[in-house]
């Protein structure tokens, strides 16, 4: 799957910190949207509400962390073919397990309420786009 | 000792597990997912209680006139509107039900330790507002107060973003939508409330949402009854949304991304209630001449508008009842003219009804994607806007090579990894695809005119013609 290295990157050499966190749901939001325009009209309708809800998540952490674009690096997982579709849902799925993951770390470490209420909000979003790129919610 | 830092750091941690037991595993049963939605409720009316116990700290008088001040600070009274949100959410039963029983999830502890916060503020006042204990004055201090108002709103802001997820495990442990509807309606002003109330600079509070006027307001129980009706009642609403972000340049990037995931939803519904196959691949060459083709095709430009978009950054969320709109839209057209057929053991309405239900869900359709015109045009000048007062950013590395490559300053900037200015080349890109998307279906004879068309065409003529602007 043209994905799984780029994928494997981001989850082995990303920091578990607020850019690694930023990088990984940047790297979704684009891969929603890039796979929403590829694939057949029922599953791009709901890889579209996925993406706008990664993209949320990504807004959360930048309004958290307002200088946080120029210290993160920017990671494209690329082209996805439409037969790779299946293949492409679970490697998302994956990356926003893995999102979460740093985002729970994240809440564990943080002293300031303001900074927990913004994880809360971005691991809301990533609950729910997870749930609609893996098919589980309408 | 237990103290008030204490409480509620134990109140925050309660609510952090309680996120991560949502995201971790379903509830077992329905019995379990109904304790968690009592006591999420609890859990927020426990936060309104403690809220009122502040704002009353703040300003002394008795506690049931705290609803009529008019003295309050704008922090306060975000924070006041904050509390009767959430009372007319979770009601104004006494005591809460979720109170009855011994908490069993850690929503019911976090509402434990935030009555118990509560009640340790109200220990040092007596019932007149006098003080009572040496730590009177400390406890009455104004910015004491504002810090303890701003912490209780992050934490209403986390308990309120786990309200999706909520639901979706309450679904899944097949508690009924209806209930799951009333209990949870969806992302609501309380989030800005929230929000608002958070800021710690008074000086700086969000703009509260303009009001949408005299558009029809929606409730759950009208949208779960009459699909139909509330498709309209949103996408007027929708319309009015893409109005307002003419001049409302904080908001108007967010709320322009938004409505175009409404346009890819409103026209694959359309393309798929008029005969497009759910598998259908939509490749340049489809053929315009049938009205589904046609469908398909504005739903591939609305998806790479919403890609588009989302290369701009976006400095404030969009009103949070734009969003709460788009996914109800989202949900009504998946009720009325689902993507994928379902397998259902109660006969279609359509047959039943000899396809009157069908005509008019074709007209609706109908309808909603004609409004979706008007939207793109509003949006069209909406950015046009944004374009002529600079205010549309990126990140140099998100540029594409071609347009980095033509200018020497954008290579600069991408070296160093810089936000800049959007170049005139990307802007010009979304705007030529917003006018494709304002001229919606025109094709072949028009559909027969929808009562919504009819509402549209004649609030078009109500707005004023100043404020309408040509596209960039």
């Amino acid at each position: 799957m043209s994905w799984s290295t780029p994928a494997q990157e981001l989850i082995d050499r990303l920091p578990a910190d607020w850019e690694g966190l930023w990088s990984l749901v940047h790297a979704l939001a684009l891969a929603s949207l890039n796979l929403a325009t590829t694939v057949p009209l029922a599953a791009g309708v709901q890889l579209s509400y996925a993406a706008m809800d990664f993209r949320d998540a990504q807004d959360e952490v930048e309004w958290a962390r307002p200088n946080i674009r120029c210290s993160s690096q920017i990671v494209r997982l690329g082209h996805v073919n439409v037969d790779e579709l299946e293949e492409a849902r679970e490697l998302l799925g994956r990356l926003a397990a893995v999102a979460l993951d740093r985002a729970v770390t994240l809440t564990t470490v943080e002293p300031m309420l303001a900074d927990q209420a913004a994880l809360a909000r971005a691991m809301a979003r990533l609950v729910t786009g997870r749930a609609k790129v893996l098919g589980s919610v309408r | 000792m237990t103290t008030y830092g204490a409480l509620m750091a134990g109140a925050s941690q309660d609510v952090r597990n309680g996120a991560q037991q949502l995201r971790a595993e379903p509830f077992w049963s329905s019995t379990e997912g109904e304790a968690a939605l009592r006591e999420y409720h609890g859990a927020l009316d426990g936060i309104a209680s403690h809220v009122r116990r502040l704002v009353w700290t703040a300003r002394m008088a008795p506690p049931e006139v705290t609803r009529y001040r008019t003295d309050l600070t704008a922090g306060e009274t975000a924070a006041r509107d904050l509390a009767r949100g959430i009372e007319a959410l979770v009601g104004e039963e006494r005591p809460h039900p979720s109170l009855i029983r011994p908490p069993s999830t850690p929503w019911g502890l976090a509402a434990q330790r935030i009555r118990a916060a509560s009640d340790l503020v109200a220990t040092h006042f007596e019932p007149s507002g006098l003080p009572r204990s040496p730590d009177s004055a400390a406890a009455a201090d104004p910015l004491t107060r504002r810090a303890a108002l701003v912490d209780v709103a992050n934490l209403a802001g986390a308990v309120l973003a786990v309200e999706e997820p909520l639901a979706l495990r309450a679904l899944q442990a097949g508690i009924s939508q209806r209930a799951v509807l009333v209990a949870l309606p969806g992302p609501s002003h309380l989030t800005q409330l929230a929000r608002a109330a958070a800021v710690v600079d008074p000086d700086v509070l969000l703009t509260p949402p303009k009001p949408l006027g005299r558009l029809p307001q929606t409730t759950v129980r009208a949208g779960a009854d009459e699909p139909l009706a509330d498709l309209e009642n949103r996408m007027l609403r929708l319309r009015a949304a893409a109005w307002c972000a003419i001049d409302d340049h904080r908001h108007s990037l967010a709320i322009l991304r938004d409505l175009s995931a409404a346009g890819v939803a409103v026209h694959a519904h359309a393309a798929r209630f008029h005969g497009a196959e759910p598998v259908a691949d939509l490749s340049a060459e489809a053929s315009t001449r049938r009205q589904a083709d046609r469908f398909l095709t504005l739903t591939r430009h609305w998806q790479q508008q919403h890609a588009a978009l989302a290369n701009f950054l976006t400095l404030e969320p969009a009103p949070i009842e734009v969003r709460e709109d788009v996914l109800a839209t989202a949900r009504v057209l998946e009720l009325i003219a689902p993507l994928e057929p379902r397998c259902s053991a109660a006969p279609s309405d359509a047959s039943r009804d000899g396809g009157v239900v069908a005509r008019a869900t074709g007209a609706a359709l109908n309808g909603a994607v004609e409004v979706m015109s008007d939207v793109a045009r509003y949006c069209g000048a909406a950015f046009g806007h944004l374009v002529r007062q600079h205010r549309l950013l990126i990140d140099s590395r998100s540029a594409p090579r071609e347009i980095v490559a033509e200018d020497v300053q954008l290579v600069d900037a991408r070296l160093r990894g810089a936000v800049v200015i959007a170049p005139q080349a990307m802007t010009d890109a979304v705007a030529t695809a917003n006018r494709q998307l304002e001229q919606g279906p025109r094709s072949g004879r028009r559909a027969p005119e929808s009562r919504m068309e009819r509402e549209a065409r004649k609030e078009a003529s109500q707005e004023p013609l100043s404020y309408v602007r040509a596209p960039a």
